[in-house]
């Protein structure tokens, strides 16, 4: 099934900027979905857990995940996403500023659904988010739960 | 001078004082003499009632008494009871079971005063009688002269002065026309190196005595005993009667008794010398045979009494004690000096890179204060010379010779006898002392000594030390008579190299392995460092382009942001707000870069059999577009060769110089062309008909963002690409050069492997 627009796009990400940014670009787009913002491993862990009480409302259409956060690594996040009951198959799109290839192979070993390194300029940034959401809420079909 | 010797038994026919001569006196049976010299009186007696069983036949007259009554009475009976009750005190109280030992002196008839002495040999007990000197005169000046010779003795300030002064005390002392040290060279031979002599004699000073004159076993005798001394080489022998010791029914065995009748052949050899009477003093260096000092009287006959002869056995001692310390003394500040040297060198090879440096080129060098015509250091296959030496190539095979032959460290006088190749060389280096750095390998330091033409003044032809005499049908043989000088000159030997010397290159030795031993683990120190330096670069590379990239994106965007949301702004800001756009643009381009090249350091290579077409097919394909556009032909015109390098590397390599010689180039009909040539190793080519580079940037050309053109001409670029190159070459082993002539083209040449040694 395809995703319901009261799904909410989750952004882990600790740079406000960044988050700005793309929340800009997101409405430009006209994406509709309710955009969450986890800024640190705190917060992601106490959404985590929530929404396995389902206090967070309907699960996420998909997650984009900055790997470098201060304290936790973006990998443990990732993990932890996995294990929980409801995140078992959510889509999480990395978003990183580097392309180490090490990192590449450990967070699509980890589950990741697919790896992006964030362009610098705007419009590059723009253009990748638009053929991001495209895939995910308009042609891909997500399983409905976990 | 002394050819008395003494070996055991022969199974032969016993060699005895009837039957020797030159060619068997090695194993005369000199302890089966069955006489004695005319100074002393011989008693053979039994214990313990002391009864006579053999006596010289001068022992009656002496004693007053006939043969037949001395040889069946007893030491009372000879002695008197008072001095027999002391001899029996003495004979229970001492150890007589080797060389004679005093035992009392005494007054026989109160004429004769004598000293006696005694020892026990097969069961019976041998008493020697030897005339008195006035002792009791003598002991007190004796004693104040010897205290005056050690005292001038000790103040000596070299050896030859030390010997000089010994053998002129000596002959003060003893009254001898002639004394002389004699000292031993190591192949047995002897060279006289002092002599006091009274006026008028020929001096021996300097002559040189064949090894055949002194045998080895006379010269374990001499170690042996201190002093030996034969009053009258004429003498006529005391036979003793009876012949044989009714004890063991054999011979009386004299070995130990000092008035023992000795060879005819010693004699005979001292006779033809001219000697009358000779005292021999053993000196012992550490223990070890060094030399003799050796009295002669020419004229006439003299017994030096029992007092003196113990005065020159302890002079010997003390010569032996003091001359040691001489010896040390002569080189004791030239060992300074070395050793000083040492210390400077080694601080030299600490400041120094490479540790040979240390070693000769300041002053002092290895040479420097060492008695040596020139020296070699040979490490890692190189020879670097000073002074005097063989060729290079000579000193590496003599080098490997060593290598094969000696232990840490060594030395030779006459190189040429063991090696023999150094018979070329023999003027620069007839003798060699040597110390080796490394156990496994060739790496050494030598210093040469030149030939030595040396001439050797011999007393006479060391060749023929017998003379042979026919008596009607006898052919006699008999020590040469002849001492005349004989001249041989020696070739193909240095001088030699002296123990203090081998110690001192040895201590060398030492320091260098230490200040090597301690490079080497600087080295790896500095490895793991930069290893560890290397990780933390890259781990570094990705973390600064992270933090670095991240407000570059917020800057870009924003800019961005203001762009599309104030249309209405004036078209100079807009123009503004796209520079920084751009500017952001070329800084993330320039993180791009520097993150590459850091990384070309951490890749690991892999070095595999690569066929370079495969690749060049590739990246003139992924190029297709751009030399497409340019309107650039690709001339390959042959196919490239097999190689073993990283393929990413290459294919890396290949295509940062075709799009460089694409993209300079300002030419209508533009061309490239890549090519080899058959070098060693083989030399890649990348030519192009371009702008071409002025000579005077050859080098910048390599520099990391250094740019020779304004960035919007041909195409722009961030500056690393040559950069990066050079660097993956590098890691091959290769490296990266290149031809040009500006406004015709240029050629950049590439290797990726090392050069050719």
């Amino acid at each position: 099934m395809k995703a319901d627009i009261t799904q909410p796009i989750v952004i882990i990400d600790d740079s406000y900027e960044d988050v700005e940014i793309i929340t800009h670009i997101l409405t430009e787009l006209g994406v509709g979905h309710p955009l969450v913002h986890l800024p640190s491993g705190a917060a992601t862990r106490r959404y985590i857990q929530n929404r396995g009480n389902d206090r967070e409302g309907a699960r996420p259409a998909f997650i984009l995940l900055d790997l470098n956060l201060p304290v936790v690594h973006g990998y443990d996040l990732l993990s932890e996403i996995r294990r929980s009951d409801w995140g078992r198959t959510v889509p999480v799109l990395i978003l990183s500023t580097s392309n180490n290839p090490k990192d590449v192979e450990r967070c699509s070993a980890s589950g990741a659904n697919s790896f992006f390194t964030k362009p610098v300029d705007f419009d590059k940034q723009r253009a990748m988010l638009a053929v991001i959401c495209d895939y995910w809420l308009k042609y891909a079909e997500a399983p409905l739960s976990a | 001078m002394d050819q008395e010797t003494k070996t055991a038994q022969s199974i032969e026919t016993p060699v005895t004082a009837a039957n020797v001569d030159l060619g068997n006196c090695d194993r005369e049976l000199i302890q089966y003499s069955g006489a004695i010299q005319p100074h002393g009186v011989l008693l053979v007696l039994h214990e313990p009632e002391l009864r006579i069983l053999q006596a010289s036949a001068n022992a009656a007259a002496v004693f007053g008494l006939s043969m037949e009554n001395l040889l069946t009475s007893d030491a009372e009976a000879l002695l008197g009871a008072l001095n027999t009750r002391q001899l029996r005190k003495r004979l229970g109280s001492t150890h007589l079971d080797g060389s004679p030992v005093h035992l009392l002196r005494l007054d026989v008839r109160n004429e004769q005063r004598f000293h006696v002495f005694g020892h026990r040999i097969d069961g019976v007990l041998i008493l020697e009688l030897e005339m008195a000197g006035d002792a009791a005169a003598e002991t007190l000046d004796l004693y104040s002269e010897l205290r005056m010779a050690i005292s001038r003795l000790q103040a000596t300030a070299s050896l030859d002065q030390f010997m000089n002064l010994a053998v002129e005390q000596i002959r003060e002392f003893t009254g001898f026309d002639r004394v002389m040290a004699y000292r031993f060279l190591e192949d047995g031979s002897g060279d006289v190196t002092a002599e006091s002599l009274k006026p008028g004699l020929q001096p021996y000073l300097g002559l040189r005595y064949p090894a055949s004159d002194i045998p080895l076993p006379a010269r374990r005798l001499f170690s042996l005993s201190w002093v030996r001394h034969l009053p009258d080489v004429h003498y006529e022998p005391i036979p003793i009667v009876p012949a044989t010791n009714p004890m063991t029914n054999g011979p009386l065995d004299l070995t130990y008794a000092f008035t023992r009748s000795l060879s005819v052949m010693y004699t005979d050899y001292l006779k033809n010398m001219g000697a009358q009477a000779t005292l021999v003093i053993t000196i012992l260096k550490k223990g070890a045979l060094w030399g003799l000092i050796s009295c002669m009287n020419h004229e006439r006959p003299v017994h030096v009494p029992y007092e003196t002869r113990m005065a020159c056995e302890f002079l010997g001692h003390m010569i032996s004690l003091l001359m040691d310390s001489k010896e040390d003394i002569g080189n004791y500040r030239i060992k300074l000096k070395v050793a000083a040297a040492w210390n400077q060198i080694a601080e030299y090879m600490v400041r120094e890179k490479d540790f040979r440096d240390g070693l000769t080129n300041h002053e002092p060098s290895i040479l420097t204060n060492m008695d040596a015509g020139g020296a070699a250091v040979i490490a890692k296959g190189e020879v670097r010379l000073l002074g005097t030496t063989p060729s290079a190539e000579q000193v590496l095979s003599l080098a490997a010779w060593v290598a094969t032959q000696a232990e840490t460290v060594f030395s030779t006088d006459r190189l040429s006898s063991l090696y023999p190749p150094a018979e070329a060389f023999k003027h620069a280096a007839a003798g060699v002392m040597g110390i080796r750095l490394a156990r496994n390998t060739a790496d050494m330091i030598l210093w040469f000594r030149p030939e030595l033409c040396q001439t050797v003044n011999w007393a006479g032809n060391p060749e023929k030390p017998v003379e042979v005499s026919s008596e009607g049908d006898i052919v006699k043989l008999s020590p040469r008579r002849s001492f005349e000088l004989w001249k041989q000159s020696v070739g193909g030997r240095s001088a030699s190299w002296e123990s203090w010397e081998l110690d001192a290159v040895g201590d060398l030795r030492r320091s260098i392995v230490e200040v090597v031993l301690q490079r080497a683990e600087e080295v790896s120190l500095l490895n793991r460092q930069l290893e560890q330096s290397n990780i933390e670069l890259d781990s570094f590379a990705y973390m600064a382009a992270h933090d670095l990239k991240e407000p570059l994106r917020g800057i870009n965007s924003f800019s961005g942001l203001l762009r599309s949301a104030s249309t209405q702004q004036d078209p100079k800001s807009q123009k503004h707000l796209e520079t920084i756009q751009t500017l952001t643009q070329r800084m993330d381009a320039l993180i791009d870069s520097l993150l590459k090249y850091s990384k070309v350091g951490q890749l690991g290579l892999q070095f595999l059999p690569v066929d370079l077409n495969t690749i060049l097919e590739r990246v003139v394909q992924t190029t297709k577009t751009r030399l497409d556009e340019g309107d650039v032909a690709v001339r390959i015109p042959r196919p490239l060769p097999m190689a073993s390098c990283d393929a990413q590397c290459v294919e890396e390599v290949l295509q940062n110089l075709i799009t460089n010689a694409a993209k300079y180039n300002d030419k209508p009909e533009r061309w490239i062309e890549i090519g080899y040539q058959e070098k060693h190793p083989v030399t890649y080519f990348v030519r192009d008909n371009g702008i071409g580079i002025d000579p005077q940037h050859a080098e910048q050309v390599f520099h990391i963002f250094r740019r020779l053109h304004a960035r919007h001409e041909f195409g722009g670029g961030s500056g690393a690409g040559l950069t990066i190159t050079r660097r993956m070459l590098q890691r091959h082993g290769g490296r990266i050069w290149f031809d040009s002539s500006p406004g015709e083209g240029s050629t950049f040449y590439f290797t990726l492997g090392p050069e050719d040694r």
